[in-house]
């Protein structure tokens, strides 16, 4: 497996409250990792750091052997990685097809529209009116229009109804290619289980289990999420 | 007895589309009634209408068999009807214990002047009481002094619950209660359902998680383009080819 | 009857309100604030212009070239990068922006008065001669007119043409959430500064092109282009077109009027209508528009979040240094002394800033308004020269006023009830212009005021002591307020106005309530004021003191009453031992520094304190909070809690 994103020793978090305490993960490309743990455990928080938007205090951040930590999330953008943030993770006040114009720069949306029909024909409403899971099919549009060669997504299926987490999955399963990594959040998702190559579990800004899918069936999966 | 709540022929549209189209509802008292359905079937349009966060076009809304049609919905949560929201509305800068100590304070309303004049409140104690309890249930007692804003989404949802409940209602509307809980918090949510219901409170519910619907729901309506496509006790309406095919149809 | 002369010639004066409001606009598009200061830019340049061909003679078109295409940019990248980014990055309010901007306004304008002078120059260079064309008909248009007209058509042009390029959907996403736009791969910062520097070379066209029709002076000058704000709310913030038009509409309307002959008051009230046409629109507007498109308005949570309880740990001890402010005068001399009674006088209005805003967030920019129709109530019935009401004695006079004042700030609140952030803003600016143009500055209700202190109260001392109970009277009443239920629930509507509503807070009521309060307050330190001077000045109650008032509570803290007294103290201490405009410099330049002191002055000072007076705790795990720089009892909770689930640290504060 080659160096695709690492996060080495990191310390990060809020104020005086430290969210991650030296959290060294890998995430090799070509593979599907699952960062799972229980609320809190700190997975928005490294995904945060991954993407630029939350400072570290030390360690380190590379992509593809290249440092990154202390570049502006803009420049991390450019250099491959594509980020399905929490919420708020579309632009409220743009329409459906201006959103999709800025996720794509300018690609056409028909991508979307084909794998998330609900928002065909709403590409002139106001994306703060759409409904809670078109809202998160719209945040989804990034992936189809111009993915990156790293897609970090945080629970992004949250508010699908279970036939639109259906077909997420199976948009995810086509974006799986050897030159990518893609890195899912969730909370606990038995889809993602089965198609993750590696799974990690954060608890309370740590890593608490590490491990192949495969593995699963020890028991110890269960035993570090609770 | 009169249900909980009754809504018959309500309507939304929004510019010129149906969103909500007709939709007649009942909920009992010590029942769990589930709404599921695609998104943007008009779920939470519904619920914004019968808890009167927006007016609803036509028809009309029955709670303990009053008419509350067109109530404001501060109006509708003193009469014990209370809800909570798809998208987290959890005051950030609060803590924990006073976002819940709000809806209990205010759901009788008290003189303002009372409180300007630094009268004590005759109420205050009764709402600490409930406060507490309803922490406890909920297993907040932890966090009841943090700040709401710095808690996981997850945390926030059972805060957001246990507002809605500390107005003492009769009438719970949930939006995705579940969405962003974890599996232990899913479960223990399960089990606090059945412990409301209980208790003689009427629970409607908004999900999407069918395993969470079949174990908890004693009826179930399914929602789609705006218009009731089903309802039943979830064994019977669940396992139909054409409800399935509603639900995951848009799969090609 | 229409005459197509006076049509033209109220194109003349439309045409230039046209351009000003759509500068505003445009700006505002550009950059998400409501450039307050959009009129004080137009004045600078105008000045510099002045400046450059008057005094220093340059070339008329180099010095033109040099301010628009290098000195307005290069403003609009500065303050860009020194006010408004700090403020961008925590995601700062419309409302939060609003001050800023506020605060440059306040710095432009006392640096030209301090340059400049107060004085009107009338010599203003004029980029376009003077000439007249002739119309088919007979008809004249100034060329001047039509050059306003076409730079309008240009800019609005250019607006719907940018609007749809990459570019512009690139502005309109920085503007809306700043992080987002970021992630997705847009120079957030290099975007904004275009913005802004867009925004100001706008004004400073707008500038150089009305200067020689109107006068240059710095208050008249930035005030006539505040009043534009009118056509802005005709416009809803949208759409340029309506701007324009109801701009010429009104330029337009206003020649016509000058037709219309009537007698007796008529004839006044006429006169005053006509020459304040802009501020009768402005009210209209207000009244007439149902709701502003505000720039992130879906859930970007309009209401100002100023206040810092809960976010900020509480400041204690500073009642301190206010009691002492307030007891010092009663040792000055009688000069000094006469001076500090407009101490605590000025600390009731203030504080009735702090009731309306501090908690709630709401804005109110109108108090000014209130304290002077206290004043002059108050008055009034002290002499029994209210029409319909007896002549009261003494000290009822400041109940009554007050209570009187109360309705007046219902009824014209009642239509700010539903609005929040900006629009609120808007709405009782304007009303504080109209009651300063239709009430303080006509003859007819201000002539023969005589003010004085109630009769046991007459000397200075004593009047100080009455003065200091109604401040406490003020102190109570904010108190109750912000502590315990009515505390809470006030910040539950700040916070998320459906959630408060669906706790079954009755915000509609709530909102009234402190609205009304506060007015009271408010008239009640007007009145003080002004018996404290012993006369009604209008100028003391100009509408442009009410934004400097507002400003200043902000930068003492917006939910601080001592630092509302403290910021009293301050002001009057500066405004009379040093040259005038001094204090509204202070206050101005700390507005600037909003983004850099979140919870004001008084926060900032503290923290500083606490972090001299106690070293900051070691960092790494387990985390220990230090009291020192944030944490609060709820904080302290997080870290206990952080090793046992569920607890903090996964999700952003
Ligand atoms: N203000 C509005 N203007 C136009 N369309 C709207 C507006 N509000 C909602 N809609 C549309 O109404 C439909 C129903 O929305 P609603 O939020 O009720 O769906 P929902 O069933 O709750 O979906 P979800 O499961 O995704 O939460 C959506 O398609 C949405 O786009
Ligand atoms: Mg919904």
């Amino acid at each position: 497996m080659t160096a695709g994103l690492d996060v080495v020793h990191v310390r990060a978090g809020y104020g005086a409250v430290e969210a991650l305490h030296d959290v060294t993960l890998r995430f090799p490309l070509g593979s599907v990792v699952a960062l799972l743990g229980r609320n809190g455990a700190g997975k928005s928080s490294l995904l945060r750091v991954v993407a630029g938007t939350l400072d570290v205090g030390s360690g380190r951040v590379t992509w593809r052997g290249r440092d990154i930590t202390r570049l502006p999330p803009h420049q991390r953008a450019a250099a491959g990685l594509t980020v399905v943030p929490d919420d708020p993770n579309v632009f409220l006040d743009l329409s459906v097809a201006e959103n999709l114009a800025l996720f794509g720069h300018g690609a056409p949306p028909e991508p979307v529209y084909a794998a998330f029909p609900e928002l065909a024909g709403k590409g002139g409403q106001r994306a703060g009116t759409l409904s809670g899971g078109e809202r998160q099919m719209l945040a989804l549009g990034r992936l189809l229009l111009r993915p990156g060669a790293a897609l970090l997504l945080d629970e992004v299926s949250r508010g699908l109804s279970a036939g639109a987490v259906e077909r997420l999955y199976r948009v995810l399963d086509d974006l799986a290619t050897p030159d990518r990594t893609i890195v899912v959040v969730e909370q606990y998702q038995p889809n993602i289980l089965r198609r993750a190559d590696l799974i990690y579990v954060l608890s309370r800004g740590e890593l608490a289990w590490a491990g192949e899918p495969s593995e699963l069936t020890t028991g110890a999966l269960p035993a570090a999420l609770v | 007895m009169s249900p909980a709540l009754e809504a018959r022929g309500v309507s939304k549209s929004y510019d010129g589309v149906l969103i909500v189209d007709h939709v007649d509802l009942v909920a009992e008292v010590g029942r769990i009634t589930v709404i599921i359905g695609p998104n943007g079937a008009g779920k939470t349009t519904l619920f914004n209408c019968l808890s009167g966060v927006e007016p609803a076009d036509a028809g009309a809304v029955w709670h303990r068999g009053d008419e509350v049609t067109g109530w404001s919905s501060d109006a509708l949560a003193r009469r014990g009807l209370a809800r909570t929201f798809q998208r987290s509305s959890v005051f950030p800068t609060l803590s924990v214990a006073d976002n819940l100590r709000i809806a209990a304070e205010n759901h009788r309303r008290r003189g303002i002047l009372r409180g300007l004049a630094g009268l004590p409140d005759p109420g205050g104690r009764r709402a600490v009481v409930v406060v507490g309890a309803v922490l406890a249930d909920l297993g907040l007692t932890d966090v009841a002094e943090v700040r709401a804003g710095v808690l996981p989404s997850g945390t926030l949802r059972l805060v957001e619950l246990g507002r809605a409940l500390c107005g003492e209602p009769d009438t719970l509307l949930l939006d995705e209660p579940a969405s962003g809980l974890d599996d232990t918090e899913t479960e223990e949510f399960h089990q606090l359902l059945h412990r409301l219901a209980a208790r003689d409170l009427a629970v409607v519910m908004v999900e999407h998680d069918l395993a969470l619907v079949h174990e908890a729901a004693d009826v179930v309506y399914v929602m789609v383009s705006g218009s009731v496509a089903a309802s039943g006790p979830p064994g019977e309406v669940l396992g139909r080819i054409d409800v399935r095919s509603l639900l995951f149809g848009r799969t090609a | 009857m229409l005459t197509l002369e006076l049509a033209l010639a109220g194109l003349g004066i439309g045409s230039i309100a046209g351009l000003s409001g759509l500068g505003l606009l445009v700006t505002y598009r550009l950059t998400g604030v409501f450039n307050l200061a959009f009129g004080a830019i137009a004045m600078g340049v105008a000045y510099l212009l002045w400046q450059e061909v008057r005094i220093w003679h340059w070339p008329l078109a180099l010095a033109a070239l040099f301010d628009l295409v290098v000195v307005c940019p290069a403003f609009g990248v500065l303050i860009e990068r020194l006010v408004f980014r700090p403020l961008q990055r925590r995601v700062a309010t419309p409302a939060e922006r609003l001050v800023a901007s506020l605060g440059v306004l306040i710095v432009l304008l006392g640096a030209a008065t301090l340059t400049w002078g107060a004085q009107a120059r009338l010599d203003a260079p004029s980029l376009v001669p003077y000439r007249q064309l002739r119309l088919p008909g007979g008809a004249k248009l100034p060329l001047g007119t039509v050059v306003g007209l076409a730079v309008i058509t240009v800019v609005v042009l250019g607006l719907a043409i940018g609007r749809r390029t990459s570019l512009g959907l690139q502005v309109r996403a920085v503007v809306e959430r700043r992080e987002l736009a970021q992630l997705q791969g847009l120079d957030a910062n290099r975007v904004a500064a275009l913005g802004w520097a867009l925004g100001s070379t706008l004004a400073g066209v707008a500038g150089v092109l009305m200067a020689p029709t109107l006068r240059l002076q710095p208050f008249g000058f930035t005030l006539v282009m505040l009043e534009t704000m009118a056509v802005v709310v005709v416009a809803r913030l949208t759409s340029p077109v309506r701007a324009v038009v109801g701009g010429l509409f009104v330029g337009v309307a206003q020649a016509e009027l000058t037709r219309v002959h009537l007698q007796g008051h008529a004839r006044a009230l006429l006169e005053a209508v006509t020459s304040n046409l802009f501020v009768v629109a402005l009210l209209a507007a207000v009244l007439v528009v149902r709701r502003l498109d505000e720039a992130g308005g879906t859930d970007a949570g309009t209401t100002a979040r100023l206040a810092t309880r809960g976010e900020l740990p509480p400041v204690r001890g500073w009642w301190m240094l206010a009691a002492l402010a307030l007891a010092a005068p009663l040792l000055f001399g009688a000069p000094d002394r006469r001076a500090a009674l407009a101490v605590p006088a000025l600390a009731i209005v203030l504080v009735s800033i702090v009731v309306v805003s501090g908690y709630s967030g709401q804005i109110s920019l109108g108090q000014a308004g209130f304290a002077g129709l206290g004043a002059l109530v108050a008055a009034r019935l002290a002499a029994g020269t209210l029409p319909g009401l007896p002549r009261i004695p003494g000290v009822a006079v400041l109940v009554v006023a007050p209570l009187l004042v109360v309705p007046v700030g219902v009824l014209m609140g009642w239509p700010a009830i539903r609005r929040r952030g900006l629009f609120l803003a808007i709405t009782t600016f304007a009303l504080s212009v109209a009651m300063s143009r239709f009430v303080f500055e006509q003859p007819a209700a201000t002539s023969g005021v005589l003010v004085h202190p109630p009769d046991a109260f007459g000397s200075d001392n004593n009047f100080y002591v009455l003065e200091l109970l109604c401040l406490a009277v003020a102190f109570a009443i904010v108190r109750n307020l912000h502590h315990g239920r009515l505390g809470r629930a006030l910040i539950a509507v700040r916070d998320d106005e459906a959630g408060a509503l669906a706790c079954g807070v009755d915000v509609r009521r709530l909102k009234l309530f402190v609205f009304a309060a506060s007015s009271a307050l408010a008239a009640l330190g007007g009145a003080l004021l002004a018996m404290g001077t012993r006369a009604f000045d209008p100028v003391a109650f100009d509408p442009i003191r009410g934004l400097i008032w507002f400003a200043a509570v902000v930068v003492f803290g917006i939910d601080s009453a001592p630092g509302a007294v403290i910021g009293a103290g301050l002001l009057i201490a500066l405004d009379t031992s040093l040259p005038s405009g001094t204090s509204t410099l202070v206050i101005g330049c700390a507005a600037l520094l909003l983004g850099r002191l979140p919870g004001g002055l008084l926060h900032s000072a503290h923290r500083l304190l606490e972090r001299l007076l106690r070293r900051p705790a070691p960092s790494g795990p387990p985390p220990t909070p230090s009291r020192a720089i944030r944490l609060t009892s709820a904080g302290r909770a997080v870290a206990r809690s952080i090793h046992r689930p569920p607890a903090a640290g996964g999700s952003a504060p």
